[in-house]
């Protein structure tokens, strides 16, 4: 029987400036992008950059909103307010995103 | 009108010509292409910064933390030091190591923002090293947000009251500033350096692009990358209050201390000009040596022949140094120009300023550099030397061979104003002899003869004389009247090397009635002597070999008649202590060349009425 369980979770880390009209719009952009796919093959953590400080040191946060996409096969990140839906799909279908329907 | 607060870097030069620094609280950018040594400035700066207790930040985009702080460590700048101590803080904003970076839509400066405004509140962070814009905005965004985003960028390092010093790369070393061509809009100070190529050298520079409130040099300045860091050679130096000391000493040469109102002055740079053969090193050696026997230290650096055979050259013409080297006075230093940068040999240069400290130094010669390099290198080069030499105070013989009928005018205008004193030396070659001339050109502060005086080339160095009468009276001397022989009957001994002197002297004699026995050095004199004792002896003191206080010593030691015949020194060494000198040795009277003829026969003639 195959096992339709993924190899391994697609991590998503957005990075935003609360304060900003650009991050609420990239949130709402990448919700918009995850719409059609199976919640249980990604996990995506929205960091405040006034606030998750480490965090936006560990990553080498310079620039909001900002996605970094973590997954064993290929990972990237993506900057802006992921207004081109077209490629923040093509790239999240890279990781291996399982899209649900 | 508002003084722009600064905070100095302790880059080598860096202070002086941008006025007192980096200005406190706004931005700076250091622009460059590729290997001209932006980050070792921009690493430079930090630590001095954290050193003096401002702490600082510095930004890595592009290398690592730890590449930046071994490039730091590594040219002695303390970077993990003040790491350790806490005064200086590195965050890495280099790129995310998670594959590339995709740019969709609008962003914002945000994330490196907030990071900052963390750091400077837990840190205290007044300073911030941002190396580099370039890296920074790689991807490049378009041009219009580019610009939006570097605004944020500094008003934000500005808001938080950090002076901010902006590293970024050039696209051509003469031309557009930067490659984002943003940056220099928003920041207030902006630094330019090069690495050129220069003929076949390389040639690095600094400049001061523009200063926002501030006065500042302009121009290119030559600078150096060295194992400590960049140095910046200036074309000005601070105006040291010793500098215009009035003391005075002796070039090694008396009759040209003579000539200049009784030596040259402290601090000054004399640059000695003159074709191949004139004696422009013997005049440098003579100038180094007289200073080391006075005890001074001597920094002697010769450019165009080896130490050991430069050594040689001055023992067989009387001028011993190893014995003064030894002693530690005297430091000969020997290499050829070709084999280094000019920047390099300014570094060495100013090590060895600041390691032996010299009070006199001698550069021989110039004109190996100038061959060495091209136009522009030569002069940024001698404009950094001046600047050297002044900054630490130091009087300086500098010699530059000159072709023949260039001697003198060759002058560019900026080794005009670099010199305090010019000195030209030349030679014109008769039908059995060579007739030599030392000429001051120029001499600030200073009265001085403006007639050549004569050279000759001799043991123990270089005769200067001038000519034994003045002019207009040498042309009277042929006409003279025959009644008028006031030293009818005298028998003269006279002592005088330079050919044409003896003659004219001579003449003068005869022409007042003496019976004159001319001899060209002490030995032959002395000889004279032997044949019976004169009425008077007129002798030079600058003679070869043994000197005229050494010949007048001799007379004076022999028993009778000749050893109490009145004598005159009739030299061109005028200085008080000569006089002293000439009197101690058993001279009755001194006197200066050049002189008129009839004070010279007047005061023969009292002598011998004093004497009987």
């Amino acid at each position: 029987m195959e096992d339709e369980t993924p190899a391994s979770v697609l991590e998503m880390v957005l990075y935003v400036n609360p304060a900003a009209g650009i991050s609420a719009k990239a949130r709402r952009n990448l919700e918009a992008a995850l719409k059609s796919c199976d919640p249980a093959t990604y996990r995506l953590t929205v960091r405040d950059v006034s606030r998750d400080l480490a965090e936006a040191e560990a990553d080498h946060v310079v620039f909001t909103p900002m996605l970094i996409v973590r997954h064993p096969e290929t990972s990237c990140t993506l900057v802006g307010d992921l207004a081109d839906l077209g490629l923040v799909t093509a790239l999240l279908s890279l990781g291996a995103l399982e899209r649900s329907g | 009108m508002s003084v722009v607060e600064k905070f100095a870097t302790g880059v080598p030069g860096f202070d002086l010509i941008s006025h007192g620094g980096i200005p406190r609280g706004r931005s700076s950018l250091i622009v460059g292409r590729s290997g001209t040594g932006k980050t070792i400035l921009g690493l430079q700066i930090a630590t001095h910064l954290a050193r003096e207790g401002v702490p600082t930040l510095l930004i890595a985009v592009e290398e690592s933390p730890d590449d930046l702080i071994g490039t730091g460590d590594n040219l002695g700048l303390g970077v993990s030091d003040a790491i350790a101590k806490g005064t200086l803080r590195v965050t890495d904003a280099s790129r995310p190591i998670e594959g590339p970076m995709v740019i969709s839509g609008e962003y914002d400066m945000s994330g490196l923002i907030h990071r900052v405004q963390a750091i400077v509140k837990q840190h205290g962070s007044r300073a911030v090293v941002l190396d580099s814009a370039t890296a920074l905005f790689s991807p490049r965004p378009p041009q219009e947000l580019l610009r939006s985003l570097f605004a944020q960028v500094i008003h934000a390092f500005r808001r938080m009251e950090l002076t901010s010093i902006v590293l970024a790369e050039a696209a051509e070393d003469y031309g557009q500033l930067t490659t984002l061509g943003v940056e220099d809009f928003v920041c207030d100070m902006v630094v330019i350096l090069r690495n050129i190529v220069d003929g076949e050298r390389r040639r690095r520079s600094l400049e001061i692009n523009k200063y926002r409130g501030s006065g500042h040099y302009k121009g290119e300045f030559p600078c150096t990358i060295t194992a400590r860091g960049l140095t910046i050679f200036p074309l000005d130096a601070k105006d040291r209050p010793e500098l215009h000391r009035e003391e005075r000493y002796s070039s090694g040469l008396p009759g040209l201390d003579t000539m200049i109102d009784g030596g040259l002055l402290r601090d000054s740079i004399v640059i000695v000009r003159g074709p191949t053969g004139s004696g422009k090193t013997m005049l440098g050696g003579l100038y180094a040596r007289a200073g080391a026997l006075r005890g001074e230290k001597v920094a002697y650096y010769g450019f165009e022949e080896p130490k050991a055979i430069l050594t040689r050259n001055f023992a067989s013409i009387g001028m011993p140094i190893d014995e003064l080297e030894r002693a530690g006075n005297l430091q000969v230093l020997c290499r050829y120009p070709e084999a280094m940068g000019l920047e390099d040999l300014l570094v060495s240069l100013r090590m060895g300023l600041e390691e032996f400290q010299p009070s006199l130094v001698v550069l021989d010669s110039i004109s190996s550099i100038e061959h060495s390099s091209s136009e522009k290198g030569f002069r940024q080069f001698m404009i950094g030397l001046a600047s050297l030499l002044r900054e630490h105070a130091r009087s300086a013989l500098l010699t530059q061979t000159v072709i023949g009928n260039e001697v003198a005018t060759h002058t560019a205008p900026y080794l005009s104003t670099i010199a305090d004193a010019i000195l030209v030396l030349d030679y014109s070659v008769g039908a059995s002899d060579i007739d030599r001339t030392l000429r001051v050109l120029k001499m600030r502060g200073s009265s001085h003869v403006t007639h050549p005086y004569r050279l000759q080339i001799a043991q123990g160095g270089l005769q200067v004389e001038p000519p034994p009468v003045l002019r207009a009276d040498r042309r009277q001397v042929g006409t003279a009247s025959t009644s008028e022989r006031p030293l009818e009957g005298l028998r003269i001994l006279l002592v005088e090397d330079f050919a044409d002197a003896r003659e004219i002297v001579t003449n003068v004699l005869r022409h007042a009635g003496a019976e004159v026995t001319a001899s060209a050095s002490s030995p032959e004199a002395l000889a004279a002597l032997e044949q019976g004792a004169p009425d008077l002896i007129v002798a030079d003191i600058g003679l070869p070999g043994e000197d005229g206080l050494q010949f007048m010593r001799k007379v004076r030691a022999r028993p009778g008649e000749e050893g109490r015949v009145p004598a005159v020194a009739l030299t061109a060494w005028g200085l008080p202590r000569d006089r002293a000198l000439a009197k101690e040795a058993g001279y009755q009277a001194h006197l200066v060349k050049p002189i008129e003829p009839a004070i010279l026969v007047s005061v023969l003639g009292a002598m011998v009425v004093k004497a009987s």
